[in-house]
């Protein structure tokens, strides 16, 4: 139960990062909508999950997407409006190597208004490591909401999506409502002892550990409800061949990936 | 390894949250205030009403969904100015609140702004500190509550909150309170930067709401105005509409702009525009002065009793009892119904400024002059730059033989702004110039 709770307390707080192989994949376990007053404000610039996984269709192709601009109500994607001065970073380590970015991917809006062209740039290998980055080299331009081919071979996509991350955050406030800090150690009283199950007989498993069911674990039987199922996220994906994520032409290993928005105030 | 790991993480982000002040301090500033796209998002607020109506609906037990459609009914009623909106909002806001009673900041927040929309302006101050007690940190519940302290009279309890400036460079809507507070004390110079600043920093970002960014011009035009820099305040109305068309509050401060400057085809115009989205009786006081100016007398009464209308049958929760006070107290008319009304907004709201004025005008305009006086006078104990103010306190000043004084207040009143008013600045003139030729006559001026 208490592992429980601690994963629900620290799920909203995960930063977006996730250290993962592409050979040995795991799901990467962090989501992040709307955590702090800058990025409450500016939306575009707000991140909520980065996704890799192999092209199930053609292994040798590995699948980076990034969620971006949290909670568009379902039927209302029409009225985002992009901002030119926000650049989208992934960043690509080779872990044998350094944690440093070996390579990144970066693409920025053309304009502002609901429907931008946007530029590819990379991947290619970074002009500098770190958080104050200049542009690499151009790979092409592409239409919002089109699947484009660029010329060196890089798939592109920018559009808006439905929220591919399940959280019951109804009842995560009612076990954590205090995410306060100044209110630590006496946090208020919670009004629910953990998240909601659907059956008792239902398993609880973390990263491969059964851990028993919900039942055994005196856990709510209730429905639970998914916040984000109605709502919208806008994505940029990229689709290349894994070789590509390696500069200088050897055979990637395990990386490490995290993406990054920016803008040139400094947010 | 997985608890230390997942440990790891939560006091990382533990500690994360807890630099987060720092971390915006040290933000860069915004280097340019480049104006940025309007985003027209309310004409997507009934469909997201609708949106959010539909999750409460399908998830009575969701606390998040109810709390958000609270702020939307606020939102909605700012726009469009229906007033069951802000029942809607209340009830939504109770509903979250007893779903999760503990830590609920932002359905607190919502459930103050619907009872300060009521003016029951002490409920909401209870339901503001509930909110800070809960989230100490957030700027926002504490700039509402020193908002509120002012509407209640208790200008040294909004100070001490307003004096404790959250860290971060940028932050207009604690500014706009800070203004409202300078401008209150007679600080309206410093009140003018202040909004003008917090304007040009919300203007920059594309994602503020188009009803924010025009309110921040709403009121940088009033500040202008109070202030006699009128071609200021009519640039900054005019941006005000370019960024919200349906600005109904704006479109009243406006046609009281032009009626000030006895522009009465223009009053009549934004009063019309004002009336036809949300007739408050100011407004359409506006609209009566204007008809009246231009001969059209048979339409003037038909607005009074609009007027009049408005006071028996929509007056939910006596929000324009002060509106209507004032504008028979101006007219000379129903002086009964306008004591009754300006005595209830007092017991709202306390010692403030402009229930102050308000009870001292009605009982001036009664002819019981006496009675006024100490309100009067209370109402210009911080030296509020407010030309209405300073004239209504030296025509009691004057009626209660402090003649002395009431040429001062005059003489600042028409200093202020000579068109503050199109009947009491010429008024105003008069008077003085009078009291200039007895004063010459008669060494013993009280």
């Amino acid at each position: 139960m208490k592992l429980l709770r601690l994963i629900g307390g620290s799920a909203a707080l995960l930063l977006i990062a996730a250290v993962l192989s592409l050979y040995a994949f795991h799901a990467a376990r962090a989501s992040d909508h709307q955590d702090s007053p800058t990025v409450v404000a500016n939306p575009m610039e707000d991140i909520t999950d980065v996704f890799a996984f192999p092209d199930p269709a053609n292994p040798a192709n590995v699948v980076l997407a990034m969620d971006f601009y949290p909670l568009i109500p379902a039927g209302m994607t029409g009225n985002i409006s992009f901002d030119p001065n926000v650049l989208y970073q992934f960043k690509i380590a080779n872990l044998a190597a350094s944690p440093n970015e070996a390579t990144v991917i970066q693409m920025k809006a053309i304009g502002s208004g609901t429907s931008p062209q946007f530029i590819l740039f990379g991947p290619s290998a970074p002009n500098e490591v770190g958080t104050t980055n200049t542009l690499v080299k151009q790979s092409g331009t592409f239409a919002f909401n089109s699947p484009t081919t660029l010329a060196n071979g890089v798939q592109v996509f920018v559009g808006p999506r439905r929220d591919p991350f399940y959280f019951d955050l109804a009842q995560f406030f009612k076990i954590v409502p205090d995410r306060n800090y100044q209110n630590q150690p006496n946090p208020p009283a919670a009004s629910a002892t953990s998240f909601n199950f659907s059956s008792g007989t239902q398993p609880i498993v973390l990263n491969g550990t059964s851990y028993g069911t919900a039942a055994s674990n005196s856990c709510t039987i209730a429905q639970p409800s998914d916040l984000l199922q109605n709502y919208n996220v806008e994505s940029f994906v990229v689709e290349l061949p894994k070789t590509m994520l390696e500069p200088n032409g050897l055979t990637p290993g395990k990386i490490g990936l995290w993406a990054t928005t920016a803008t040139p105030s400094g947010q | 390894m997985r608890f230390r790991s997942i440990l790891g993480i939560t006091a990382g982000a533990i500690i994360a949250l807890a630099l987060w002040p720092a971390i915006i301090t040290h933000r860069a500033p915004a280097a340019t205030f480049t104006p940025a796209p309007v985003m027209r998002d309310y004409l997507q607020r009934d469909a997201l009403v609708a949106f959010e109506e539909k999750i409460v609906r399908r998830h009575p037990t969701d606390q998040i969904t109810s709390r958000m459609l609270a702020g939307n009914y606020m939102n909605r009623f700012r726009e469009q100015g229906d007033i069951g909106d802000v029942a809607r909002s209340q009830a939504m806001a109770e509903r979250s609140i007893e779903l999760q009673p503990r830590g609920n900041t932002a359905a607190q927040m919502a459930l103050a702004s619907a009872y300060l929309t009521y003016h029951n302006f002490r409920a909401a101050l209870v339901h503001e500190r509930d909110a800070i007690a809960g989230e100490p940190s957030n700027a926002g519940a504490w700039a509402q509550a020193a908002s509120l302290e002012m509407e209640l009279g208790e200008y040294p309890q909004a100070y001490a909150i307003l004096k404790k400036r959250p860290l971060g460079p940028e932050n207009p809507t604690w500014d706009s309170i800070l203004a409202r507070y300078d401008e209150l004390t007679g600080h309206i110079g410093q009140a003018r930067a202040l909004i003008e600043r917090s304007s040009r920093i919300v203007d920059a970002d594309q994602y503020t709401p188009a009803i924010a960014r025009s309110w921040y011009h709403m009121r940088a035009a009033q500040l202008a105005w109070e202030d006699g820099d009128n071609a200021t305040a009519d640039a900054q109305f005019k941006t005000m509409l370019f960024l919200y068309p349906d600005n109904y509050m704006g479109l009243m401060y406006q046609a009281r702009f032009y009626r000030s400057l006895k522009e009465w085809h223009r009053t009549m115009a934004a009063a019309k525009a004002a009336i036809e989205l949300y007739p408050l009786p100011q407004v359409l006081g506006y609209q009566a002065d204007a008809q009246r100016a231009l001969d059209e007398s048979a339409a003037a009464e038909r607005t009074d009793a609009l007027i009049r209308a408005e006071q028996r049958l929509f007056n939910v929760q006596g929000i324009n009892d002060r509106l209507i006070a004032n504008y028979y107290a101006q007219r000379g008319v129903h002086l009964k119904d306008a004591l009754a009304y300006a005595k209830l907004d007092h017991e709202q709201r306390g010692n403030e400024i402009y229930a102050d004025d308000t009870m001292g005008w009605v009982l001036g305009a009664m002819g019981r002059w006496n009675q006024a006086r100490p309100y009067a006078e209370q109402s210009v104990r911080y030296d509020t730059q407010d030309p209405v103010l300073e004239y209504h306190a030296a025509i009691v000043a004057l009626h209660t033989g402090h003649r002395h004084e009431a040429l001062r207040r005059l003489k600042m009143a028409l200093a202020l702004n000579p068109h503050f008013h199109p009947v009491y600045a010429g008024d105003a003139r008069r008077e003085v110039a009078a009291l200039m030729r007895r004063g010459n006559d008669d060494r013993t001026l009280p």
